[in-house]
C-alpha cells in the first residue's frame, strides 16, 4: 500500500516492570494530508501510543518491549535515533508552559535546529518561517515569561516546526487553552495539514477537538484500537457505547431565585501592583443558596481574582465582600473557608500527605474539628466524590490524576463549606470522567448550598449548571440561566467565544456512519 | 545601556570572580576599602534604578546588619569591621552582575568559557526555573490556606525540630513532587528537539573587543596583587 504518512502495524509495547501491555497490536494509518484524532480515557494507551511514534520509546523509555512495525512513508522508524526522529516528527506536548526552554521567543524557536548544528543563517531563517507560519512574529522579540498560554502554544508549534518535520504530534494541545485560543489553535492545525503535514492529535476535549474537522479518528481502550474511522462516525460510536445513558439530561436542580446570599460581592475594584489595566472593574454579584453558577469568560478576565477574594486570598482594592453576612475584609483565610470552600485546579499543588486519611482529615483539623467528628465528614466527602472504596492509608500519589482530582474536591468538601467554589474542575479529565464526577456531586445530598465553577468548558456549563456568569475584562457582562447567556450570539462575541447552538442536543449532529470496530 | 553592559559577558563574569575572590583572601582593613570603592564604582556605573533593586538590596542590607551585630557583641570590632567591608563590597558587586546580566547571556557566556553545553543549558534552565518555583510554592500556598492552614501555629508549646518539619510539610511536599515529575516532561520535551544529540551551534556569538581583553588583564592583577597583600601583610 502506498502511504506517506504513519503507519503501525501489530505495535505492542510493555513498559519495564509491568506485566500487562501499555499497547496491545495497533495496528492504524495516520495520512498524510490529513489530521488523524486519537482519543481514549487515561491509560487506555494514548500517550503510549505517542511516544512509540515520536521515538521517547525506546530512546527516553528504556527496557520495555517494545515489538510490531512503525513507518513514516515507508520508511522504517524503529532504527532512527532520536536526533533523526526529531527532523521527521514534531511533536507537541499538553504543557507548553513545560516545553519552553530559553527565555527569549527566537531562541525558545531556535532551541531545535541549534541541536541539530545547522549554521547561523540557516537557524535564523527557519525560526523566521516558522514564526511567519504561526502569525508570531511580532512576538520573536519577547521575553517568554510574558507569554499568554496560546502565545506560549504558538511558539512552542513553531520550535516544533523549525525543524522542519513532516509531520506533526499533538498531545492534548487544548488542555490549558481558553475557548478562542483552542479556536486559533485549531485553526492553525488544520492549515498545517492542508498544507501536506501528516497531522496526529490526540485530545480528551473530544467536543472541541471536533471542530478540527478531522478527516480520521481512533478509539483506543485499554491498550487496544476500539474504533478506527471516519471523524464523522466517532459521535455516532461513541453514543452507542452509552446506549441507555442519555448525555444531555439536565443534572442541576432548578434553580431557587429566594436563597440565602451566602456570599456577595459588591462593586469590587482591583489591580495587580504595577499593572497598567485594573483587573476587575466593578463587580457585583450575589452568591444564593441553590446556585449552581458556571463562571466563564477568557483568561485574564478576572473570574480566579474574583473567587480567591471569596476566601482572602486576595484582598478587593475597593468594594466589599461579603461571606454569609459578614464582611470578609475583616476575616482571616482561616476563618473564610469555613464558609467558602476553595478547589484548586491542579491537586498536585496541594497533595502532601502519606496516606489518604491524613490528607483528607489535614482541612477540618485546621478548623479544630474532633478526631471523631473528622471521621464522619472524611467518610462523606468520599461519598460525595465516588471514592468511598478507597482504604484510608492508600498513599494519594499512588493514585490517577482524575481520583486525585476527586481527593483535592474532597479535602475541601470535608470543611463542609456552605459555598463551593470549583477551579476547571474537569481540566486534565477526559469528557466521560469529568461528567460523571460533577453528577457524583451534584446528586449527592450533602453537598454545598451553593456551588461556583470557573471552568472553559461550555458545553458542561450548559449541563451542570443552573446559572452562567460570564466576565470580560473585568466586569461581568452576563449573567443569566444557561441557554439565554451561552446562544447569545451578541454576548458570546464580546468575549470572543462561539456562541452554542440553540438546540440542547448538540450530540445529534452526528452522522450515521457506520463505523467499523477494529476490537 | 550602561557601559557595563557593553562589555563581553565573559569579561564580566571574570572581573565578578576575580573580585569577589580578592575580596574573600584580603583581611587588611585599607585594602579592603580600596576594594569597597571599586565594588560601589562598579555599581553605580551600573545605572540601576533604586525601585528595580530596592528589594534584593533593603534584605540584603538588613541581613549584613545583623551579622555585624552579632561579630561585634560575640568577636572583635576588628572582625565585625572586616566582615561588614566584605559583604557590603560583595553586595555591591553581585546587585551589578545580577542586574546588569541578560539572562539569554548566561549559557553561552559558560560555554564559551569552555564549560560543556550541558552545564551551561543547565544554567539557563535554572534561570527560567526560579520564577516558575517561585510561582508553584505560591499556588500550594494559597491552596493550604484555603484548607485552613495558618503558617503561624496556634499550639506553641511544642517546638522542636520535628514539629517544625511537619508543620512546613504541607507547603514543602506538594512543590517539589510537582517539580520532580515536571522534570520528566522538561526532559522529554528537550530529548524530543534533539537536545544533546550532537555537536550543537549556539546561535548567539560572542565577540572580545579591546576594552573586554583591558579587563580580564585588570581582573587578575587585581586577584593577583590581593594574594600578595595577603601573604605580606596578612
Amino acid at each position: 500500500m502506498v502511504n506517506n504518512g504513519i503507519q503501525t502495524t501489530d505495535l505492542t509495547y510493555t513498559y519495564a516492570g509491568r506485566e500487562s501491555s501499555a499497547l496491545y497490536d495497533v495496528s492504524i494509518t495516520c495520512r498524510a494530508g490529513e489530521i488523524t484524532l486519537i482519543v481514549g480515557q487515561s491509560g487506555s494507551g494514548k500517550t503510549t501510543l505517542a511516544r512509540c511514534i515520536n521515538g521517547l520509546i525506546p530512546h527516553t523509555y528504556k527496557g520495555g518491549t517494545l515489538r510490531g512495525e512503525l513507518r513514516f512513508a515507508d520508511e522504517s522508524l524503529k532504527h532512527l535515533s532520536l536526533a533523526q526522529l526529531a527532523r521527521r516528527i514534531g511533536t507537541v506536548m499538553q504543557d507548553p508552559d513545560r516545553q519552553i526552554v530559553a527565555t527569549r521567543v527566537f531562541y525558545d524557536i531556535a532551541f531545535g535546529p541549534e541541536n541539530l548544528g545547522l549554521p547561523r543563517d540557516e537557524i535564523r531563517a527557519r525560526v523566521h518561517e516558522a514564526a511567519e507560519q504561526l502569525h508570531i512574529t511580532h512576538l520573536l522579540d519577547r521575553d517568554t515569561h510574558t507569554l499568554s498560554g496560546g502565545e506560549l502554544q504558538k511558539v512552542v508549534i513553531a520550535g516544533a516546526l523549525a525543524m522542519r518535520p513532516r509531520a506533526l504530534l499533538l498531545d492534548e494541545p487544548l488542555a490549558s487553552l481558553d475557548p478562542p485560543s483552542a479556536r486559533d489553535a485549531l485553526a492553525v492545525f488544520r492549515r498545517l495539514a492542508d498544507s501536506g503535514l501528516t497531522v496526529i492529535m490526540i485530545e480528551h476535549r473530544l467536543r472541541e477537538a471536533l471542530g478540527v474537522r478531522p478527516e480520521h479518528a481512533i478509539a483506543l481502550n485499554g491498550g487496544e484500537v476500539a474504533f478506527d474511522g471516519a471523524a464523522a462516525g466517532l459521535l455516532a460510536w461513541l453514543d452507542a457505547k452509552r446506549n441507555g445513558h442519555p448525555v444531555n439530561r439536565a443534572a442541576s436542580p432548578p434553580r431557587r431565585d429566594n436563597g440565602d446570599v451566602l456570599l456577595a460581592f459588591r462593586n469590587i475594584t482591583f489591580a495587580y501592583p504595577g499593572a497598567r489595566q485594573a483587573q476587575l472593574r466593578g463587580v457585583s454579584l450575589d452568591v444564593r443558596a441553590g446556585d449552581v453558577i458556571a463562571l466563564i469568560g477568557p483568561n485574564g478576565a478576572g473570574k480566579s481574582t474574583l473567587c480567591k477574594m471569596a476566601v482572602g486570598l486576595i484582598r478587593p482594592g475597593a468594594g466589599q465582600v461579603l461571606v454569609a453576612g459578614q464582611d470578609a475584609g475583616r476575616a482571616t483565610t482561616a476563618q473564610l473557608v469555613r464558609t467558602v470552600g476553595y478547589v484548586f485546579q491542579n491537586p498536585a499543588a496541594m497533595l502532601f500527605a502519606n496516606t489518604l486519611g491524613e490528607e483528607l482529615a489535614f482541612g477540618p483539623r485546621n478548623l479544630g474539628l474532633a478526631d471523631a467528628q473528622i471521621a464522619t465528614r472524611i467518610k462523606q466527602a468520599l461519598a460525595m466524590v465516588g471514592l468511598d472504596h478507597l482504604p484510608l492509608d492508600q498513599s494519594p500519589f499512588s493514585l490517577s490524576f482524575g481520583q486525585q482530582k476527586r481527593v483535592a474536591m474532597a479535602g475541601v468538601l470535608a470543611m463542609q463549606p456552605r459555598v463551593l467554589i470549583l477551579d476547571e474542575p474537569t481540566a486534565g479529565l477526559d469528557d466521560g470522567t469529568a461528567e460523571e464526577l460533577l453528577d457524583q456531586l451534584l446528586s449527592a445530598t450533602a453537598r454545598p448550598e451553593a456551588i461556583v465553577m470557573v471552568t472553559h468548558d461550555l458545553m458542561l456549563a450548559r449541563r451542570f449548571a443552573n446559572r452562567v456568569v460570564l466576565m470580560v475584562a473585568g466586569q461581568v457582562i452576563a449573567d443569566g440561566a444557561p441557554d439565554d447567556v451561552l446562544t447569545s450570539a451578541e454576548v458570546m462575541r464580546q468575549a470572543g467565544f462561539d456562541p452554542l447552538p440553540a438546540l440542547t442536543d448538540d450530540f445529534a449532529t452526528a452522522t450515521t456512519d457506520v463505523p467499523h470496530s477494529a476490537s | 545601556m550602561s557601559h557595563i553592559q557593553r562589555l563581553d559577558p565573559r569579561a564580566r563574569v571574570t572581573f565578578y570572580i576575580c573580585l569577589t575572590t580578592a575580596l574573600l583572601v584580603v583581611n587588611d582593613l585599607r585594602v579592603l576599602t580600596v576594594l569597597l570603592i571599586l565594588s560601589a564604582a562598579v555599581l553605580l556605573m551600573a545605572r540601576l534604578a533604586w525601585a528595580r533593586i530596592r528589594q534584593v538590596a533593603l534584605g540584603v542590607l538588613i541581613f549584613i546588619m545583623v551579622i555585624t551585630t552579632l561579630n561585634l557583641l560575640f568577636r572583635s570590632p576588628l572582625e565585625a569591621a572586616q566582615q561588614a567591608i566584605r559583604a557590603v563590597a560583595m553586595a555591591s558587586a553581585s546587585l551589578a552582575m545580577m542586574f546588569t546580566f541578560d539572562p539569554a547571556d548566561l549559557g553561552i557566556t559558560f560555554r564559551r568559557m569552555g564549560f560543556p553545553d550541558r552545564f551551561a543549558f543547565a544554567l539557563d534552565l535554572t534561570v527560567r526555573f526560579v520564577p516558575m518555583l517561585m510561582r508553584d510554592f505560591r499556588i500550594t500556598m494559597d491552596a493550604q490556606r484555603s484548607r485552613g492552614y495558618e503558617l503561624e501555629s496556634r499550639d506553641r508549646s511544642l517546638r522542636s525540630v520535628l514539629t517544625v518539619g511537619r508543620r512546613f510539610a504541607p507547603l514543602i511536599v506538594p512543590v517539589v513532587v510537582r517539580t520532580v515529575l515536571e522534570a520528566e516532561d522538561r526532559a522529554n520535551a528537550m530529548d524530543l528537539r534533539a537536545f544533546g544529540t550532537g555537536r550543537r551551534t549556539w546561535l548567539r556569538t560572542l565577540h572580545m573587543r579591546p576594552p573586554d581583553y583591558v579587563l580580564v588583564a585588570a581582573s587578575f592583577a587585581l586577584l593577583a596583587g590581593a594574594v600578595a597583600v595577603r601573604f605580606t601583610l596578612g
